[in-house]
Protein backbone atom coordinates (compact mmCIF):
# COMPACT_ATOMS: atom_id res chain seq x y z
CA UNK A 1 0.00 0.00 0.00
CA UNK A 2 1.24 3.48 -0.84
CA UNK A 3 0.31 6.35 1.44
CA UNK A 4 1.29 9.90 0.58
CA UNK A 5 0.98 12.89 2.87
CA UNK A 6 1.01 16.24 1.11
CA UNK A 7 2.11 19.42 2.81
CA UNK A 8 4.97 21.89 2.78
CA UNK A 9 5.99 20.73 6.21
CA UNK A 10 4.07 22.58 8.83
CA UNK A 11 2.66 21.49 12.15
CA UNK A 12 -0.63 20.30 10.68
CA UNK A 13 1.01 18.01 8.14
CA UNK A 14 3.04 16.46 10.93
CA UNK A 15 -0.20 15.69 12.78
CA UNK A 16 -1.51 13.75 9.77
CA UNK A 17 1.71 11.76 9.54
CA UNK A 18 1.53 10.93 13.23
CA UNK A 19 -2.09 9.80 12.84
CA UNK A 20 -1.31 7.58 9.86
CA UNK A 21 1.67 5.97 11.56
CA UNK A 22 -0.22 5.20 14.73
CA UNK A 23 -3.10 3.64 12.77
CA UNK A 24 -0.64 1.55 10.75
CA UNK A 25 1.03 0.19 13.85
CA UNK A 26 -2.32 -0.42 15.49
CA UNK A 27 -3.62 -2.41 12.52
CA UNK A 28 -0.22 -4.01 12.10
CA UNK A 29 0.02 -3.09 8.43
CA UNK A 30 3.22 -2.35 6.59
CA UNK A 31 2.82 0.47 4.12
CA UNK A 32 4.99 2.81 2.12
CA UNK A 33 4.49 6.20 3.77
CA UNK A 34 5.84 9.18 1.88
CA UNK A 35 5.81 12.86 2.82
CA UNK A 36 5.48 15.02 -0.26
CA UNK A 37 6.87 18.48 0.43
CA UNK A 38 7.65 19.66 -3.10
CA UNK A 39 5.14 22.40 -3.97
CA UNK A 40 4.87 21.40 -7.62
CA UNK A 41 4.15 17.79 -6.75
CA UNK A 42 1.48 18.83 -4.28
CA UNK A 43 -0.18 21.02 -6.88
CA UNK A 44 0.11 18.41 -9.63
CA UNK A 45 -1.58 15.89 -7.37
CA UNK A 46 -4.54 18.27 -7.38
CA UNK A 47 -4.28 19.20 -3.73
CA UNK A 48 -4.95 22.86 -3.10
CA UNK A 49 -5.54 22.77 0.60
CA UNK A 50 -2.89 21.16 2.73
CA UNK A 51 -2.49 18.83 4.51
CA UNK A 52 -3.64 16.22 2.00
CA UNK A 53 -3.75 12.46 2.24
CA UNK A 54 -3.57 10.09 -0.72
CA UNK A 55 -3.81 6.32 -0.43
CA UNK A 56 -3.02 4.14 -3.43
CA UNK A 57 -3.41 7.10 -5.76
CA UNK A 58 -6.79 8.16 -4.42
CA UNK A 59 -7.10 11.45 -2.56
CA UNK A 60 -8.85 10.76 0.71
CA UNK A 61 -8.96 14.17 2.29
CA UNK A 62 -7.45 17.62 2.08
CA UNK A 63 -7.41 20.86 4.01
CA UNK A 64 -7.97 19.28 7.38
CA UNK A 65 -6.51 16.79 9.81
CA UNK A 66 -8.45 13.55 9.53
CA UNK A 67 -9.50 11.71 12.66
CA UNK A 68 -7.99 8.37 13.60
CA UNK A 69 -11.23 6.46 12.85
CA UNK A 70 -11.37 7.92 9.36
CA UNK A 71 -7.79 6.95 8.61
CA UNK A 72 -8.50 3.48 9.94
CA UNK A 73 -11.54 3.16 7.68
CA UNK A 74 -9.62 4.28 4.58
CA UNK A 75 -6.62 2.08 5.23
CA UNK A 76 -8.64 -1.04 5.92
CA UNK A 77 -10.80 -0.23 2.88
CA UNK A 78 -7.75 -0.24 0.64
CA UNK A 79 -6.15 -3.37 1.98
CA UNK B 1 11.71 25.54 9.10
CA UNK B 2 13.71 24.84 6.01
CA UNK B 3 17.15 26.11 5.11
CA UNK B 4 15.92 29.09 3.13
CA UNK B 5 13.91 30.43 6.05
CA UNK B 6 16.89 30.14 8.37
CA UNK B 7 19.04 31.84 5.75
CA UNK B 8 16.64 34.76 5.43
CA UNK B 9 16.36 35.17 9.19
CA UNK B 10 20.14 35.04 9.62
CA UNK B 11 20.68 37.79 7.07
CA UNK B 12 18.09 40.02 8.71
CA UNK B 13 19.54 39.43 12.17
CA UNK B 14 22.97 40.36 10.81
CA UNK B 15 21.69 43.58 9.26
CA UNK B 16 19.93 44.37 12.50
CA UNK B 17 23.07 43.62 14.52
CA UNK B 18 25.19 45.87 12.34
CA UNK B 19 22.81 48.78 12.80
CA UNK B 20 22.71 48.21 16.55
CA UNK B 21 26.47 48.05 16.90
CA UNK B 22 26.88 51.08 14.65
CA UNK B 23 24.46 53.19 16.63
CA UNK B 24 25.00 51.79 20.10
CA UNK B 25 27.87 53.93 21.36
CA UNK B 26 26.64 57.39 20.50
CA UNK B 27 22.99 56.57 20.76
CA UNK B 28 22.28 56.65 24.46
CA UNK B 29 24.07 59.94 25.02
CA UNK B 30 22.20 61.91 22.42
CA UNK B 31 18.93 60.19 22.97
CA UNK B 32 17.56 61.89 26.06
CA UNK B 33 16.36 64.99 24.26
CA UNK B 34 14.62 63.11 21.46
CA UNK B 35 13.00 60.79 23.96
CA UNK B 36 11.54 63.63 25.95
CA UNK B 37 10.28 65.22 22.75
CA UNK B 38 8.69 62.04 21.53
CA UNK B 39 7.33 61.00 24.90
CA UNK B 40 8.91 57.60 24.72
CA UNK B 41 7.75 56.15 28.00
CA UNK B 42 9.68 52.92 27.87
CA UNK B 43 13.16 54.35 27.74
CA UNK B 44 12.30 56.93 30.38
CA UNK B 45 11.09 54.19 32.65
CA UNK B 46 14.33 52.36 32.13
CA UNK B 47 16.38 55.37 33.10
CA UNK B 48 14.33 57.00 35.83
CA UNK B 49 13.29 53.94 37.76
CA UNK B 50 16.29 51.81 36.91
CA UNK B 51 14.23 48.77 36.02
CA UNK B 52 16.45 45.80 35.23
CA UNK B 53 16.16 44.44 31.72
CA UNK B 54 14.64 41.08 32.62
CA UNK B 55 11.82 42.83 34.51
CA UNK B 56 11.30 44.92 31.44
CA UNK B 57 10.50 41.78 29.47
CA UNK B 58 8.05 40.69 32.16
CA UNK B 59 6.31 44.08 32.11
CA UNK B 60 6.05 43.94 28.33
CA UNK B 61 4.44 40.51 28.46
CA UNK B 62 1.94 41.54 31.15
CA UNK B 63 1.10 44.69 29.23
CA UNK B 64 0.47 42.75 26.01
CA UNK B 65 -1.59 40.05 27.67
CA UNK B 66 -3.73 42.73 29.30
CA UNK B 67 -4.42 44.34 25.94
CA UNK B 68 -4.93 41.30 23.83
CA UNK B 69 -6.41 38.37 25.74
CA UNK B 70 -10.03 39.08 24.84
CA UNK B 71 -9.27 39.71 21.18
CA UNK B 72 -7.09 36.63 21.04
CA UNK B 73 -9.83 34.50 22.57
CA UNK B 74 -12.32 35.76 19.99
CA UNK B 75 -9.77 35.25 17.24
CA UNK B 76 -9.26 31.61 18.19
CA UNK B 77 -12.99 30.97 18.32
CA UNK B 78 -13.45 32.65 14.94
CA UNK B 79 -10.62 30.63 13.41
CA UNK B 80 -12.09 27.36 14.65
CA UNK B 81 -15.55 28.28 13.41
CA UNK B 82 -14.24 29.14 9.95
CA UNK B 83 -12.25 25.93 9.71
CA UNK B 84 -15.36 23.93 10.50
CA UNK B 85 -18.13 25.87 8.79
CA UNK B 86 -16.59 27.83 5.89
CA UNK B 87 -17.57 26.53 2.45
CA UNK B 88 -14.00 26.45 1.21
CA UNK B 89 -14.54 24.34 -1.88
CA UNK B 90 -17.23 26.74 -3.09
CA UNK B 91 -15.00 29.76 -2.55
CA UNK B 92 -12.18 28.16 -4.51
CA UNK B 93 -14.53 27.26 -7.33
CA UNK B 94 -15.87 30.81 -7.48
CA UNK B 95 -12.35 32.18 -7.58
CA UNK B 96 -11.46 29.95 -10.48
CA UNK B 97 -14.54 30.11 -12.66
CA UNK B 98 -15.75 33.69 -12.53
CA UNK B 99 -15.03 36.27 -15.20
CA UNK B 100 -13.95 39.87 -14.92
CA UNK B 101 -13.79 41.39 -11.50
CA UNK B 102 -15.53 38.62 -9.52
CA UNK B 103 -12.50 36.34 -9.04
CA UNK B 104 -10.48 39.28 -7.75
CA UNK B 105 -13.15 40.28 -5.26
CA UNK B 106 -13.54 36.69 -4.09
CA UNK B 107 -9.77 36.26 -3.79
CA UNK B 108 -9.38 39.51 -1.87
CA UNK B 109 -12.31 39.10 0.47
CA UNK B 110 -12.41 35.29 0.63
CA UNK B 111 -9.02 34.95 2.28
CA UNK B 112 -10.49 34.56 5.76
CA UNK B 113 -12.54 31.60 4.59
CA UNK B 114 -9.57 29.72 3.24
CA UNK B 115 -6.35 30.23 5.08
CA UNK B 116 -5.95 28.87 8.54
CA UNK B 117 -2.33 27.89 8.23
CA UNK B 118 0.07 30.34 6.67
CA UNK B 119 2.09 27.61 5.02
CA UNK B 120 -0.94 26.30 3.14
CA UNK B 121 -1.16 29.50 1.12
CA UNK B 122 1.48 28.64 -1.48
CA UNK B 123 -0.03 25.28 -2.47
CA UNK B 124 -3.36 27.03 -2.84
CA UNK B 125 -1.73 29.70 -4.96
CA UNK B 126 -0.18 27.02 -7.15
CA UNK B 127 -3.43 25.14 -7.45
CA UNK B 128 -5.37 28.23 -8.43
CA UNK B 129 -2.82 29.17 -11.05
CA UNK B 130 -2.37 25.73 -12.53
CA UNK B 131 -6.04 25.01 -12.73
CA UNK B 132 -6.46 28.06 -14.86
CA UNK B 133 -7.95 30.41 -12.30
CA UNK B 134 -5.60 33.00 -13.68
CA UNK B 135 -2.49 34.53 -12.29
CA UNK B 136 -4.19 37.70 -11.04
CA UNK B 137 -6.68 36.25 -8.55
CA UNK B 138 -4.06 33.79 -7.33
CA UNK B 139 -1.70 36.66 -6.50
CA UNK B 140 -4.51 38.68 -4.93
CA UNK B 141 -5.26 35.77 -2.65
CA UNK B 142 -1.59 35.27 -1.79
CA UNK B 143 -1.17 38.91 -0.79
CA UNK B 144 -4.48 39.69 0.91
CA UNK B 145 -5.17 36.53 2.91
CA UNK B 146 -2.50 36.85 5.63
CA UNK B 147 -3.60 40.34 6.64
CA UNK B 148 -7.31 40.09 5.98
CA UNK B 149 -8.52 37.37 8.29
CA UNK B 150 -10.40 37.56 11.57
CA UNK B 151 -7.48 36.50 13.74
CA UNK B 152 -5.11 39.14 12.36
CA UNK B 153 -7.70 41.89 12.49
CA UNK B 154 -8.86 41.10 16.03
CA UNK B 155 -5.32 41.00 17.34
CA UNK B 156 -4.51 44.27 15.58
CA UNK B 157 -7.60 45.74 17.22
CA UNK B 158 -6.40 44.60 20.64
CA UNK B 159 -2.78 45.67 20.40
CA UNK B 160 -2.77 48.57 17.96
CA UNK B 161 -6.26 50.06 18.19
CA UNK B 162 -9.22 50.29 15.84
CA UNK B 163 -7.65 52.77 13.42
CA UNK B 164 -4.90 50.32 12.58
CA UNK B 165 -7.34 47.42 12.39
CA UNK B 166 -9.73 49.13 9.98
CA UNK B 167 -7.02 50.65 7.83
CA UNK B 168 -5.14 47.39 7.67
CA UNK B 169 -8.12 45.42 6.47
CA UNK B 170 -8.98 47.98 3.82
CA UNK B 171 -5.42 48.42 2.63
CA UNK B 172 -4.69 44.69 2.46
CA UNK B 173 -7.68 43.95 0.24
CA UNK B 174 -7.19 47.00 -1.98
CA UNK B 175 -3.48 46.46 -2.46
CA UNK B 176 -3.99 42.74 -3.07
CA UNK B 177 -6.55 43.37 -5.81
CA UNK B 178 -4.54 46.18 -7.41
CA UNK B 179 -1.27 44.27 -7.44
CA UNK B 180 -2.93 41.06 -8.62
CA UNK B 181 -4.72 42.81 -11.47
CA UNK B 182 -1.67 44.80 -12.58
CA UNK B 183 0.61 41.77 -12.55
CA UNK B 184 -1.97 39.82 -14.52
CA UNK B 185 -2.10 42.59 -17.16
CA UNK B 186 1.69 42.79 -17.37
CA UNK B 187 2.10 39.06 -17.95
CA UNK B 188 -0.97 38.62 -20.15
CA UNK B 189 0.00 36.36 -23.05
CA UNK B 190 3.62 36.33 -21.96
CA UNK B 191 3.49 33.20 -19.86
CA UNK B 192 2.87 29.72 -21.20
CA UNK B 193 -0.61 28.47 -20.39
CA UNK B 194 -0.30 26.05 -17.52
CA UNK B 195 -1.51 22.56 -18.28
CA UNK B 196 -4.75 21.93 -16.46
CA UNK B 197 -4.41 19.39 -13.70
CA UNK B 198 -6.58 16.32 -13.80
CA UNK B 199 -7.68 15.05 -10.46
CA UNK B 200 -9.12 11.83 -9.37
CA UNK B 201 -10.73 12.37 -6.04
CA UNK B 202 -13.33 10.96 -3.77
CA UNK B 203 -12.31 13.22 -0.97
CA UNK B 204 -14.16 15.74 1.07
CA UNK B 205 -12.33 18.91 1.84
CA UNK B 206 -14.17 20.45 4.69
CA UNK B 207 -16.05 18.62 7.32
CA UNK B 208 -18.64 15.93 7.17
CA UNK B 209 -21.90 17.66 6.37
CA UNK B 210 -24.00 14.79 7.63
CA UNK B 211 -22.91 15.28 11.20
CA UNK B 212 -25.22 16.89 13.71
CA UNK B 213 -24.77 20.47 14.77
CA UNK B 214 -23.54 19.51 18.24
CA UNK B 215 -20.84 17.29 16.79
CA UNK B 216 -19.76 20.10 14.51
CA UNK B 217 -19.48 22.45 17.48
CA UNK B 218 -17.15 19.94 19.11
CA UNK B 219 -15.11 19.84 15.90
CA UNK B 220 -14.98 23.61 15.96
CA UNK B 221 -13.62 23.63 19.50
CA UNK B 222 -10.99 21.08 18.49
CA UNK B 223 -9.92 23.21 15.54
CA UNK B 224 -9.73 26.27 17.79
CA UNK B 225 -7.50 24.36 20.18
CA UNK B 226 -5.30 23.27 17.29
CA UNK B 227 -5.01 26.88 16.27
CA UNK B 228 -4.09 27.91 19.81
CA UNK B 229 -1.32 25.33 19.91
CA UNK B 230 0.02 26.53 16.58
CA UNK B 231 -0.19 30.28 17.03
CA UNK B 232 0.24 31.04 20.71
CA UNK B 233 3.95 30.14 20.88
CA UNK B 234 4.58 32.32 17.83
CA UNK B 235 2.78 35.30 19.35
CA UNK B 236 4.73 34.80 22.54
CA UNK B 237 7.91 34.91 20.48
CA UNK B 238 6.71 38.14 18.90
CA UNK B 239 6.04 39.69 22.31
CA UNK B 240 9.50 38.73 23.52
CA UNK B 241 11.02 40.29 20.40
CA UNK B 242 8.98 43.43 21.07
CA UNK B 243 10.28 43.52 24.64
CA UNK B 244 13.85 43.11 23.42
CA UNK B 245 13.36 45.91 20.90
CA UNK B 246 12.08 48.21 23.62
CA UNK B 247 14.85 47.29 26.01
CA UNK B 248 17.84 47.28 23.71
CA UNK B 249 17.20 49.33 20.59
CA UNK B 250 17.67 52.99 21.48
CA UNK B 251 14.63 55.03 20.38
CA UNK B 252 16.87 57.44 18.48
CA UNK B 253 17.80 54.62 16.10
CA UNK B 254 14.19 53.66 15.53
CA UNK B 255 13.18 57.28 15.07
CA UNK B 256 16.01 57.76 12.60
CA UNK B 257 15.33 54.68 10.46
CA UNK B 258 11.65 53.96 11.04
CA UNK B 259 10.30 57.28 12.24
CA UNK B 260 8.13 59.65 10.25
CA UNK B 261 8.90 60.67 6.70
CA UNK B 262 9.01 59.22 3.24
CA UNK B 263 12.33 57.39 3.53
CA UNK B 264 11.45 55.50 6.74
CA UNK B 265 8.16 54.40 5.19
CA UNK B 266 9.95 53.16 2.09
CA UNK B 267 12.53 51.35 4.20
CA UNK B 268 9.94 49.75 6.44
CA UNK B 269 7.91 48.66 3.42
CA UNK B 270 11.03 47.07 1.92
CA UNK B 271 11.91 45.29 5.17
CA UNK B 272 8.38 43.89 5.20
CA UNK B 273 8.76 42.53 1.68
CA UNK B 274 11.83 40.47 2.52
CA UNK B 275 11.50 39.61 6.18
CA UNK B 276 9.80 36.40 7.15
CA UNK B 277 7.11 37.17 9.70
CA UNK B 278 5.06 34.22 10.92
CA UNK B 279 1.30 34.85 11.05
CA UNK B 280 0.27 37.32 13.75
CA UNK B 281 3.82 37.89 15.05
CA UNK B 282 4.03 41.16 13.15
CA UNK B 283 1.41 42.72 15.43
CA UNK B 284 3.19 42.58 18.83
CA UNK B 285 6.42 43.40 17.05
CA UNK B 286 4.98 46.54 15.48
CA UNK B 287 3.52 47.58 18.83
CA UNK B 288 6.98 47.31 20.35
CA UNK B 289 8.45 49.46 17.61
CA UNK B 290 5.63 52.00 17.82
CA UNK B 291 6.18 52.43 21.55
CA UNK B 292 9.84 53.09 20.87
CA UNK B 293 9.18 55.77 18.30
CA UNK B 294 8.31 54.08 15.01
CA UNK B 295 6.16 56.30 12.79
CA UNK B 296 2.56 55.30 12.12
CA UNK B 297 3.18 55.36 8.37
CA UNK B 298 6.15 53.04 8.64
CA UNK B 299 4.12 50.76 10.90
CA UNK B 300 1.26 50.53 8.40
CA UNK B 301 3.66 49.85 5.53
CA UNK B 302 5.23 47.01 7.47
CA UNK B 303 1.85 45.60 8.49
CA UNK B 304 0.87 45.46 4.83
CA UNK B 305 4.00 44.00 3.25
CA UNK B 306 5.33 42.02 6.22
CA UNK B 307 2.87 39.14 6.39
CA UNK B 308 1.98 39.24 2.68
CA UNK B 309 5.50 38.71 1.40
CA UNK B 310 8.75 37.23 2.55
CA UNK B 311 11.90 35.92 0.96
CA UNK B 312 10.92 32.27 1.59
CA UNK B 313 7.46 32.81 0.11
CA UNK B 314 8.90 34.55 -2.96
CA UNK B 315 11.33 31.67 -3.48
CA UNK B 316 8.48 29.18 -3.02
CA UNK B 317 6.41 30.92 -5.67
CA UNK B 318 9.43 30.92 -8.01
CA UNK B 319 9.09 27.15 -8.21
CA UNK B 320 5.61 27.49 -9.68
CA UNK B 321 5.94 30.49 -11.98
CA UNK B 322 8.86 32.28 -13.60
CA UNK B 323 10.92 34.39 -11.13
CA UNK B 324 9.93 37.49 -13.09
CA UNK B 325 6.40 37.25 -11.72
CA UNK B 326 7.26 37.44 -8.00
CA UNK B 327 9.82 40.14 -8.80
CA UNK B 328 7.09 42.25 -10.39
CA UNK B 329 4.48 41.76 -7.70
CA UNK B 330 7.00 42.25 -4.88
CA UNK B 331 8.01 45.58 -6.40
CA UNK B 332 4.38 46.60 -6.86
CA UNK B 333 3.61 45.57 -3.31
CA UNK B 334 6.54 47.62 -2.04
CA UNK B 335 5.14 50.67 -3.84
CA UNK B 336 1.68 49.95 -2.43
CA UNK B 337 3.12 49.61 1.06
CA UNK B 338 4.88 52.95 0.74
CA UNK B 339 1.76 54.72 -0.52
CA UNK B 340 -0.46 53.09 2.10
CA UNK B 341 2.02 54.08 4.81
CA UNK B 342 2.13 57.69 3.68
CA UNK B 343 -1.65 57.96 3.41
CA UNK B 344 -2.10 56.40 6.85
CA UNK B 345 0.50 58.73 8.29
CA UNK B 346 -1.45 61.67 6.87
CA UNK B 347 -4.66 60.57 8.58
CA UNK B 348 -3.19 59.15 11.80
CA UNK B 349 0.03 61.00 12.59
CA UNK B 350 0.39 59.64 16.13
CA UNK B 351 0.08 56.23 17.76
Amino acid sequence: MKIEIFGPGCHRCGEVEKGVKSVLSELNIVADVEKVKEINKIVDAGIMQTPGLRINGKIKCYGRIPKAEEIKKWISGEK
Amino acid sequence: MDRRTIFAITILVLIFAVIIVYEWTGAWTGVKVTMAENKVITAQLLQEHKIPVHMFLVFTIIDYVKHSWLCLLLAFIAAGALQEFAPRDKVIKLMGSGRGFTPYAVAGLGGPLLSMCSCSIIPLFGGLYKRGAGLGPAITFLLAAPAFNPAAILLTLGLLGWKFAVARAMVAVTAGILVGYTTDRIFKNRLPEPEPVRIDTEADGGSQEDQGFGKRLVNMALYSWEFVKMVLPLIFLGVICAGLVKAFLPPSVIIKYLGNGILPVMLSSAIGVFMYTPTLVEIPLVRGFLESGMGTGAAMAFLLTGPALSLPSILGVCKIVKPRVPAVYATLMWICGTIAGLVFWFFVPRF
